[in-house]
């Protein structure tokens, strides 16, 4: 028997039920042919039943591992209508362990929902993805030596309305939320400390000059980058200049 | 060698390797470091001999004990400790000293202890001063901390990080001066694990699984003697504080779904130290995961797929189980599936004779889930009595209890239904035939009725014949 096979073969037929006959059309490589018989063999509706149920397992998952900002601004039956179309829409996707599927979860979840009903609704979803990528509990490892500078792994940005930190706060402690602003743009720095999470609004001038660190350049050379974008911030070279230092001591940068 | 000093930052992300058990800060000064560590939840004891109103600060903080001590004393060498920071408080002891209290640390640390040090090098601008005394008060060149010493020490422990190199500093009364600084982060190995001994494991009594529903219910003494988490919703650090305050009321034992202990391309090494991590900050007498397969190479599910219950795939599980143990150093726990249909192989094993042959073979004790085997049993015809007396009964470990639904004409185990009396038929024939150490019940919706939950808790209980 090669297991592999076995596996594979089961697992396309889990993800996929009313695709049997395809799958099934010729033995599929490695499997002999009691192994080919005994699969097809399977009844169809045992299959489905199994598959569905897995299904409403993931539907489940799905909806209870909703980060709590959008459970408290999405309504319960929308999010439980979605993540039931999600699960069958993509019965390969992973749901489990949450953290790691979220992302696309999160962005089809936005992809279909009227953001004019729902105005804050991108901005919870950025929000919410960016937190999903930030790290602050690291085992030590040696720093790897580069010339340029870089966002810590603790931080992110985000572009979102002005009142992101009000509105994440509100849902946070049930609280009213309507009303707030959406515009005009603004960007945010988001950081871990331990488990609390901060978020402090940035001037657009110093948006842009941190999106430019990758590590590749130093804080000058973006700080260069971004002048020579917005050629209007010149006067204001040696200020931007200045704000590495603060940066740096607030461990924001490595 | 890395390129930047540790830094109050670093030290708080290191928290969450430090296994559980008791932390030392040596030289814990004003204490900043010691409150951090009281607050993520550790048991902390602050030393230092320059500890003024220790009384008063033992009373604004009951939850760090203050030694007001020298490293020199006993103070501190009454208990092992998981982790042990001295920042910069060997160039106050003569070098002379060096070795003797490097030994002592060594010796005070758990295996899988973490040790964080930082002390003068011979760059120092204090290198020809005399910041050092002995203990009678008698001023002694600064202790400036030797390379080949700590090489000599702690020869054989993990190196996690290193640093050698000037500093700036500003602090009173100097202003802005820097310090020439020599910094590790160690790990005191583990030693490898033994065979497990089972009926050396510890009696648990019955417990519940852990659901955020279920929070307040658990709060309260007496209605659980133990808890089962799910491992993969907890094995972020954001849940450390949690459980280590879980860890003060209860024994937990992680339960997992993610293992995919069949997996032919084997396990996925990251998630095993994630588990490894998780069981040793709860200090786990065991872990536990399903015998079936959730992915392969070309997919991953989060649905536990049985097993075929061939020699090939017992060898598979068997690999996969003995690296797990080896990787997470606690004993691990296989629970049978619950099967919705079953190929018909020649050359199969039965499914009880293949779990005892992964027992036996991969060194597993067995969870044996038996509401699944109700399910098995209603869905698929198989004799849970059977199954049950084919078992190694010393490797019957734990139990699981649950409740499930029909779905068109197949019991599912959904975990949301109150245990059925066939169930509870089959948890008395298992506690006839195994030594068992624990019984959970699982529940996962419907929590209406916690008392009905609690009651079957506390029959679990005293079939076992143990007391809350």
């Amino acid at each position: 028997m090669s297991l592999e096979a076995w596996q594979n073969t089961w697992l396309a037929l889990m993800l996929a039920p009313e695709q049997r006959e395809t799958i099934l059309a010729v033995c599929p490589p490695g499997l002999n042919e009691e192994e080919y018989r005994a699969l097809c063999q399977t009844p169809q509706a045992r299959l489905e039943s199994i598959a569905g149920a897995v299904q409403r397992g993931r539907k489940s998952v799905l909806a209870s591992s909703l980060p709590l900002s959008l459970r408290r601004y999405l309504p319960r039956e929308l999010i439980s209508e979605l993540a039931e179309s999600y699960a069958y829409t993509f019965p390969a996707a992973v749901v489990f362990p949450p953290a790691q599927g979220m992302a696309r979860w999160l962005n089809w979840l936005g992809s279909k929902i009227d953001s004019k009903q729902f105005p804050h609704l991108q901005d919870l979803i950025d929000y919410e993805i960016l937190l999903t990528q930030l790290r602050f509990f690291m085992k030590p490892v040696p720093a790897i030596a580069s010339l340029g500078v870089c966002l810590s792994p603790r931080v992110g940005l985000v572009v979102a309305g002005p009142e992101l930190d009000t509105l994440i706060q509100a849902l946070a402690q049930g609280q009213e939320y309507q009303n707030l602003e959406n515009s005009p743009r603004q960007g945010w720095l988001v950081s871990l400390w331990g488990q609390e999470i901060s978020r402090q609004p940035l001037h657009w001038s110093i948006f842009e000059l941190l999106s430019h660190l990758d590590g590749q350049l130093t804080w000058a050379q973006a700080l260069d980058l971004t002048l020579s974008n917005n050629p209007e911030l010149v006067t204001q070279k040696s200020a931007l200049f200045a704000w590495e230092t603060w940066f740096l001591e607030q461990g924001f940068l490595v | 060698m890395a390129r930047n000093p540790i830094n109050f930052e670093q030290l708080l992300a290191l928290m969450p390797w430090i296994p559980a058990g008791p932390v030392l800060d040596l030289g814990a000064g004003a204490g900043n470091l010691a409150f951090a560590l009281a607050k993520y939840g550790f048991e902390v004891t602050a030393l230092d001999r320059t500890l003024e109103n220790s009384s008063l600060l033992q009373k604004a903080y009951p939850g760090i004990l203050w030694l007001n001590a020298d490293i020199r004393s006993e103070d501190w060498r009454e208990q092992n400790y998981s982790a042990i920071f001295c920042l910069n408080l060997f160039p106050f002891l003569p070098q002379s000293d060096h070795a003797f209290q490097l030994e002592r640390i060594k010796d005070a640390l758990l295996p899988g202890g973490v040790f964080v040090f930082s002390g003068f090098n011979h760059q120092d601008p204090s290198a020809k001063g005399f910041l050092a005394e002995t203990l009678s008060g008698e001023p002694k060149p600064t202790g400036l901390i030797q390379k080949k010493l700590l090489e000599q020490i702690f020869v054989g422990w993990d190196l996690w990080y290193s640093f050698e190199g000037m500093v700036k500093d500003e602090h009173p009364p100097e202003g802005f001066h820097e310090h020439g600084l020599l910094q590790v982060i160690l790990k005191k190995p583990m030693p490898a694990p033994k065979q497990t001994i089972w009926p050396n494991l510890p009696r648990l009594g019955a417990g519940l699984g852990w659901r955020s529903a279920l929070a307040e219910l658990l709060e309260q003494e007496g209605n659980a003697d133990f808890i089962e988490i799910q491992s993969d919703d907890f094995l972020d650090p954001q849940w450390d504080t949690f459980l280590l305050s879980l860890t003060k009321q209860y024994t937990v034992i992680p339960h997992g779904v993610e293992l995919s202990v069949g997996s032919v391309q084997g396990i996925d090494l990251h998630y095993l130290d994630l588990i490894a991590r998780l069981v040793a900050r709860c200090n786990s007498p065991w872990w536990s995961d399903h015998l079936c397969y959730t992915h392969t190479s070309r997919y991953k599910t989060w649905s536990l797929n049985p097993l075929p219950c061939t020699e090939e795939a017992l060898e598979v599980v068997v690999r996969n189980s003995r690296q797990a143990i080896h990787v997470v150093g606690r004993p691990l726990l296989l629970e049978n599936p619950a099967y919705y249909w079953h190929p018909e192989l020649p050359g199969q094993m039965s499914d009880s004779e293949f779990l005892s042959k992964v027992a036996l073979n991969a060194d597993c004790g067995i969870l044996l889930d038996v509401a699944n085997l109700y399910g098995n049993a209603q869905n698929m015809g198989l004799d849970p009595f059977a199954f049950i007396e084919a078992l190694p009964g010393e490797r019957v470990v734990q139990i699981h209890l649950a409740g499930g639904q029909m779905y068109q004409n197949l019991l599912f185990d959904t975990h949301d239904q109150a245990i059925e009396k066939p169930t509870w038929e089959l948890l008395k024939h298992a506690l006839k035939h195994c030594d068992i150490k624990a019984i959970s019940v699982e529940r996962d919706d419907h929590y209406q009725d916690l008392k009905s939950l609690v009651r079957e808790v506390a029959q679990a209980r005293h079939l076992m014949g143990t007391r809350p």
